[in-house]
């Protein structure tokens, strides 16, 4: 009658500020069965999440300590403060500290603070997770341009397993296949296809599900396979010597600062003021002051010589349509020229609804600096069930490395008969086993505390937290 | 709409139906009464229907707030329908108009009968009949939503049944809404324990006392009794029952704030003060009247007018006196009085009390700025907090629709039934704000029995829409509501 009573104790938490970051993680965590109570100022933006999420709002502002005894602050396990003021943030953490709350994760942008050298560390500011999303999607970045090709490359379990995003083309040999067929055609090394983008939606495959041309496929092979997998998909490796940047904000200025060392980077700024701030701040970045969403302003700042190509400004809008022109144009000329290269886009997109649409229309990659944060927060809170989720950028789907846990469902049957509950929303990957990762097949049976690597669309998280009890 | 989604709720509505009629099925075994069958026939037809569609229709889809409102009001229609099975297999109620004329007015709390000799009915029935306000009075989908998987849409199924003085006063109290029900289920049954055991101690049966308490915390107003509680004729019992149908009237939330120990939001709650205000000017006048014209003695004055008024005010409609034989004057406090529900987030329908506080205090406000001081700048306050323009809109809209369905209703009542004005007027009103009794034909000494099939479907109509707050039943009328 009462269903299947959930295991886990139920956290609370409290969220400061419900922004963009914040409405994210409350609808994220509220749908993974953690109770939410979050407290804001702006009375539009509770009736709006109000309407549209089963959570607790206290309208009001965070330093009025009334409106933390509304919210039954003592109750609380964590404290998320992502209000768009960093020092606010910081006092939401003393509070949070005077309330007994144990555990306390801030948003904070500045750099100064935090750190190993840092005048206040996390401990004197009493914060036990610093959250910089903008930080987060420059590593990013950084690391995605650093690894020698352009695909995204995830690792997964330290690197054994690897999980590879690609473009197919309309020429590439998997076009109109099914994977059974492909699974049969190349069969000299294991790999599997985790997952399908296509228009908005993620798709995760089964056997008899076809690949389309302009999908965009997600592999997973061990570590040793992936090159050969690389050159099967038509992927080539190459260095990545010359990066445009289109908008010299947080993201657009770090990623220049860090790449600029090793790599040629062109960064155009729209703002005059801020393109000569910049260009003294950036002595080995080239700043070139102009409208990055207009074709000539392209095409004479050199984009036909660069091989990655970053939109970092403010507007969704603006990055991937921005994206999507760099990409015909590059296109055009290498067609023209009979050129191989293979040149990438990058786009930021902070709006969960286009992530899919982004990477599916001319952005290789998208990233969001949201579902960045929410995952490390993610992974923060649940450090004790969970070893590691790589979110896939420009995918609704997520990489969870994890342990089945005694008990749980999905240790009781071989895989083949948990089908009927996974069909379609979860694939179980790669399970380690006599010190190696082999892949998961039909009659795979999961036992109690093996290491498992399971591809998950995010919206069914929470079967999956049936299947492993955690 | 997404009607897979809807048939797994209102499947799941119909097991907590059906599974909910063990509780008569005990009561004639232990009376041992020929209503065993008919009870336990219904419950497996109810369980029957509901268990495949809960069952087999499932889907990820989320409810939205049209599935919401279409599980609203027809999930009160459904499970009213079946819950009148009993009556008619049972035969005390043959025809199919009447048993769901009785039920719909038990799960509403309105506590209209058109039974005409409650006593001859079996203890199992009676019992089936007084349990649905059980059922009815903390919101029958607040039930359900305590059962639904998460992520079913849940919180926009409690948006569609919660009523516009819930958004005012923003009933939440937990973060989740599950936990809120839970709680507001469980401050409820012990209210009803309570109001059990110590009107058992004051030597009522247990069947009776049990019967009593179901109708007196979920102010419904069914009772085993033709003579109501008047039938008892024990000023204990007077005093107990007002007692319990003033905190059935309470908003819930105060029961929290009382159990968190939060004594402060309890002393700046303005609508618990504007209450307690309300009840006594209304029972000191009644009373009053009552001493004066020597209708009763002083003490019994104050006894039997402070429970009527407790009565109609809180729309219980519980009978101690037959107060159309009371002066005129009297009477009409009371017909006053029947405007006027309890707190927002209590078992009350109506209009609320939060609602008149905002309106009593914008239309000073109102007056002052337009005809004697341009420049005053406005703000209502509720709970020492500014209430927002929108929320006043709210109150404002809920008043004119409920006067304006009173008399739409009236004119409609006087239309279908040759009865007079007054009754009529008082059949909607006592229907709409799921009182009960009225005045002229449908006082407290009569029942509804005389009005027509047409009639009587109609009233049943206007206790749902009351029960739902008037909105969300009146939705369904929009073109585009049904519009894919």
């Amino acid at each position: 009658m009462f269903g299947k009573k959930a295991t886990s104790q139920q956290e609370n938490i409290l969220i400061l500020g419900l922004g963009g970051m914040g409405f994210y993680l409350a609808k994220r965590l509220q749908h993974e069965g953690y109770s939410v109570t979050a407290i804001e100022p702006d009375s539009k933006l509770v009736s709006y999440a109000d309407a549209n999420l089963d959570a607790r709002f206290i309208t009001g502002s965070a330093l009025s300590i009334e409106h933390w005894r509304e919210a039954n602050a003592e109750k609380m396990d964590y404290m998320i403060a992502v209000t768009n003021k960093d020092a606010l943030n910081m006092m939401g953490a003393q509070i949070a500290d005077k309330f007994g709350i144990p555990q306390k994760i801030c948003r904070i942008r500045h750099q100064e603070f935090g750190k190993e050298d840092s005048l206040l560390s996390g401990e004197d500011l009493k914060i036990d997770l610093f959250i910089n999303p903008e930080e987060l999607v420059v590593q990013e970045i950084v690391r995605l341009i650093k690894r020698t090709a352009g695909n995204e490359v995830i690792d997964v379990a330290m690197g054994q397993v690897q999980v590879m995003a690609t473009r197919i083309s309309a020429e590439s040999p998997m076009a109109n296949k099914s994977l059974i067929e492909i699974a049969q055609t190349y069969n000299e090394f294991p790999f599997r296809v985790v997952a399908i983008g296509r228009g908005i939606k993620t798709i995760i495959p089964g056997g008899r599900d076809n690949i389309l041309p302009q999908d965009q496929v997600l592999f997973m092979a061990g570590r040793e396979d992936l090159k050969m997998l690389m050159e099967l998909t038509g992927v080539k490796q190459q260095r990545r010597y010359r990066v445009m940047i289109l908008g010299g904000g947080m993201v657009g200025s770090l990623v220049a600062e860090q790449l600029g060392k090793t790599m040629q980077v062109r960064l155009i700024e729209r703002d005059e003021e801020l393109a000569e701030k910049l260009s003294a701040e950036l002595p080995e970045t080239e700043v070139l002051l102009g409208d990055g969403s207009d074709k000539e302003v392209l095409l004479a700042a050199g984009l036909l010589n660069m091989d990655t190509f970053i939109a970092a400004t403010g507007e969704n809008e603006t990055n991937i349509m921005s994206c999507l022109m760099a990409k015909h144009l590059m296109s055009e000329q290498d067609e023209n020229k009979q050129l191989k290269t293979d040149r990438k886009t990058i786009s930021l997109v902070n709006k969960e609804d286009y992530q899919v649409l982004a990477t599916t229309s001319g952005s290789d990659i998208a990233l969001n600096k949201k579902i960045l944060a929410g995952n490390e927060i993610l992974t923060y809170i649940r450090r004790s069930e969970l070893l590691s989720v790589s979110h896939l950028h420009g995918f609704d789907a997520e990489v969870i490395d994890l342990v089945a846990p005694p008990g749980s469902l999905i240790t009781r049957k071989p895989l083949s008969q948990l089908q009927p509950v996974i069909a379609g929303k979860i694939i179980i990957g790669s399970v380690f086993r006599e010190d190696k990762w082999s892949a998961a097949v039909g009659d795979t049976h999961i036992q109690e505390g093996e290491r498992v690597i399971v591809i998950c669309a995010s919206q069914y998280f929470k079967d999956l937290r049936e299947l492993f009890a955690f | 709409m997404h009607f897979i989604s809807i048939a797994h709720v209102l499947g799941l509505l119909l097991i907590v139906t059906g599974s909910s009629m063990f509780l008569p099925a005990i009561c004639s075994v232990y009376y041992n009464e020929a209503d065993l069958l008919p009870i336990i026939c219904s419950a497996l037809i109810t369980v029957g229907l509901g268990l495949p569609s809960w069952k087999y229709c499932r889907s990820d889809e989320e409810l939205n707030i049209k599935d919401g409102i279409f599980i609203a009001v027809f999930g009160w229609f459904l499970v009213s329908a079946l819950s009148g099975l009993p009556f008619m297999i049972h035969g005390a109620i043959p025809s199919f108009t009447d048993a769901f004329f009785e039920m719909m007015s038990g799960y509403t709390t309105t506590g209209a009968t058109i039974l005409t000799d409650i006593e001859s009915l079996p203890h199992g029935l009676l019992f089936w009949r007084s349990e649905t306000h059980l059922l009815g009075g903390m919101g029958f989908l607040t039930l359900t939503v305590i059962f639904l998987p998460k992520g079913m849409g849940g919180m926009r199924l409690f948006r569609a049944e919660s009523s516009p003085g819930q958004v005012i006063t923003k009933e939440k109290f937990k973060a989740r809404n599950k936990d809120t029900m839970i709680m507001l289920w469980l401050i409820y049954l012990g209210l009803n324990i309570l109001e059990i055991i110590l009107l058992w101690l004051g030597d009522m049966p247990m069947f009776d006392a049990m019967c009593t308490a179901f109708g007196t915390v979920s102010t419904s107003g069914y009772s085993p009794k033709n003579l109501s509680i008047g039938h008892y004729n024990s000023a204990y019992f007077d005093w107990i029952i007002t007692l319990f149908m003033f905190l059935g009237g309470m908003a819930f939330i105060l029961f929290y704030q009382m159990m968190q120990g939060d004594w402060h939001a309890i002393r700046i709650n303005t609508e618990f003060r504007w209450y307690l205000g309300f009840i006594l000017f209304f029972c000191g006048m009644v009373s009053f009247i009552l001493w004066q014209n020597n209708t009763y003695g002083a003490m019994d004055s104050l006894r039997y007018g402070t429970f009527q008024v407790m009565s109609l005010l809180t729309t219980t409609g519980f009978g101690t006196a037959d107060y159309e034989l009371w002066p005129q004057a009297s009477q009409m406090f009371l017909y006053a009085v029947c405007f006027i529900g309890a707190c927002a987030g209590s078992t009350t329908s109506g209009i609320k009390v939060v609602h008149y506080v905002i309106i009593c205090k914008y239309m000073y406000a109102s007056i002052r700025k337009l005809f004697f001081q341009p420049m005053a700048v406005v703000s209502i306050r509720l709970n020492e907090r500014p209430v927002e323009r929108s929320i006043i809109d709210l109150a404002i809209c809920y008043f004119i629709v409920n006067i304006f369905m009173v008399l739409l209703g009236g004119c409609f009542m006087v239309l279908v039934d040759s009865m007079d004005y007054v009754t009529a007027m008082s059949s909607v009103i006592a229907s709409l704000m799921n009182i009960g009794p009225g005045f002229g034909d449908v006082g407290p000494s009569e029942n509804y029995a005389f009005i027509s099939d047409t009639g009587k479907w109609f009233l049943a109509w206007n206790m749902l829409v009351g029960r739902l707050e008037m909105f969300s039943a009146l939705v369904v009328f929009y073109p585009s509501f049904w519009k894919k």
